[in-house]
């Protein structure tokens, strides 16, 4: 890139004074506190406009949007439940390899060993030639790992 | 400064309009085009497979006749944007370097949520998806385990899967730019910590925070970077590189995705306002991830002008996993992955790091 012109340099030196101030008056709590009751704010204005209107829609036996965000709802609740269903069928074989897995975890853990990835190949010599000699004895120190469940 | 006979001034005058014109219509010509939307870069064009798919999620494969190391590498993404970034075009891509480099790489693909992810948990991403994508990954390469890497809030993702499956052997795990203390993040992270909003308003009817909300949140870290950028894209018009890089950058950077509305509520609750993760005290529905229990190598890398994941809010990483190498960088958030200087410092010493955890395959 070339030499910034006049307009960029003199730009540059004032983005780099005032940028730091907004951007930390941005972040204080000043600030939230106005974001938060604008948030409020809109959220309440927002709240009566649908009530109003979903009043007058209704008195004209029309669907209001809350009507069509249930339905909505309901449609990605299916939506779910046929994935769930489809992905039960096609992910046997994954699945029946986790299983592999947490049963040679746990033969691993009854067996003593530290380390899961030498449990889950058999071997029982550090992962890779770590470069940190430190980092290898502190993971050969580190305690068994725990079944979260 | 000798004088100039007459004929060279008017050449030299000549010369420097003609210059001046051909770089006012360069200029014309990129600002038309940039206006006009045309010419932009494909943005996450490596060539992949999609291995394994659940829902919206699919565990995308990338093509390479270049694999000569194992085990493989399972990338996981934030859910709050889309995963090009690691894939941004060739040339800056960190997929690319690590195919060159020779590894097997494969990227969880979260997809774009709507109302079927509403209901999307954190347990949802640890103990539904990522299992079994780890799994798909190790199955499809005929590898016992793989190396695991997260960016930003995949970072947290994959703190927490290693943490929970100890099962899944996983031969490392490199978190960049992962938050862990939420409360030392400040900005818009102020509002929900201190209860003062209930994180419901921020969702929408289709029960997600709206992706134009994350982006709005996201901004607040620096609101004037909007300026800065467009400053830089307005000196720099001239350059058809520096537009391109620019349309791909902004392009990933203004294209968020909806945040899942359960997993919102989880963070706010459990990350923000009870800083749950920098405790080690995440309580999920198959009971305590105990983050100490992760027993592989671990690799953390911090940029020290992360405007959105400040230094302080990944500190507690080292306390957590006393094992962990660290990174520190001269970057931003994005900047420790993407363009010139990610590809010369960050991206090579990531895969040095995890070439010497590897084998030949």
């Amino acid at each position: 890139m070339s030499t910034p012109s006049p307009w960029k340099r003199v730009f540059d030196l004032v983005d780099a004074r005032v940028s730091p101030v907004i951007n930390e008056l941005a972040r204080s709590q000043d600030v939230a506190v106005l974001l938060a009751l604008g948030v409020r704010a809109q959220r309440e204005v927002e709240r009566r406009a649908e009530q109003l209107s979903r009043r007058a829609l209704h008195l004209l036996n029309l669907p209001a949007g809350s009507d069509v965000n249930r339905l909505l709802d309901h449609i990605a609740r299916l939506e779910r439940e046929v994935s769930d269903l489809r992905a039960e069928l096609t992910d046997r074989e994954v699945a029946a390899y986790l299983a592999e897995l947490a049963e040679r975890h746990e033969t691993a853990q009854a067996a003593g060993s530290s380390n899961p990835v030498n449990a889950a190949t058999g071997a029982g010599a550090p992962i890779a030639p770590a470069k940190g000699g430190a980092h290898a004895r502190a993971r050969a120190h580190r305690p068994a790992a725990t079944s979260a469940a | 400064m000798p004088a100039l006979a007459p004929t060279a001034l008017l050449q030299r005058l000549r010369r420097d309009f003609e210059r001046d014109v051909r770089r006012n219509v360069r200029r014309t010509r990129n600002g038309l085009r940039h206006l006009a939307g045309v010419g932009r870069p494909e943005l996450g064009s490596s060539p992949a497979d999609v291995v394994w798919k659940r829902h919206k999620v699919r565990l995308l494969r990338y093509r390479s006749d270049q694999r000569r190391l194992g085990p493989p590498v399972l990338l996981v993404m934030s859910l709050v944007t889309k995963p090009t970034v690691l894939d941004l075009r060739p040339g800056n891509s960190f997929v690319e370097a690590l195919l060159r480099r020779g590894f097997d790489v494969y990227l969880v693909d979260w997809g774009v949520p709507d109302a079927a992810e509403a209901r999307n948990s954190f347990e949802t991403y640890i103990d539904d998806y990522l299992p079994f994508a780890a799994a798909a990954a190790m199955r499809t390469s005929g590898a016992d385990s793989l190396h695991l890497f997260g960016y930003c809030f995949g970072g947290v993702l994959s703190l927490l899967f290693a943490g929970a499956h100890p099962e899944i052997p996983l031969r490392s795990l490199t978190l960049l730019a992962t938050p862990v203390d939420f409360q030392a993040i400040g900005g818009l992270n102020n509002l929900l910590a201190d209860r003062r909003v209930d994180p419901e308003v921020f969702l929408d009817e289709t029960g997600n925070v709206p992706a134009r909300s994350m982006l709005r949140g996201l901004s607040a870290a620096r609101v004037t970077g909007d300026v800065s950028t467009y400053a830089s894209l307005i000196e720099n018009l001239e350059h058809a590189e520096y537009l391109d890089a620019h349309h791909a950058m902004h392009g990933w950077a203004s294209d968020h995705i909806p945040f899942p509305g359960a997993c919102f509520r989880q963070t706010t609750d459990w990350l923000i306002r009870d800083n749950r993760l920098a405790h080690n005290d995440i309580v999920t529905a198959r009971g305590r991830i105990d983050l100490r229990s992760i027993s592989c190598d671990v690799l953390n890398i911090v940029g020290t002008a992360d405007h959105l994941i400040p230094m302080a809010s990944n500190a507690p990483v080292r306390n957590l996993l006393p094992q962990t190498e660290e990174l520190v960088q001269t970057a931003g958030h994005v900047g420790l992955i993407v363009g010139g200087k990610a590809h010369r410092t960050t991206v090579p010493a990531i895969a040095d790091w995890l070439e010497a955890r590897s084998e030949p395959v």
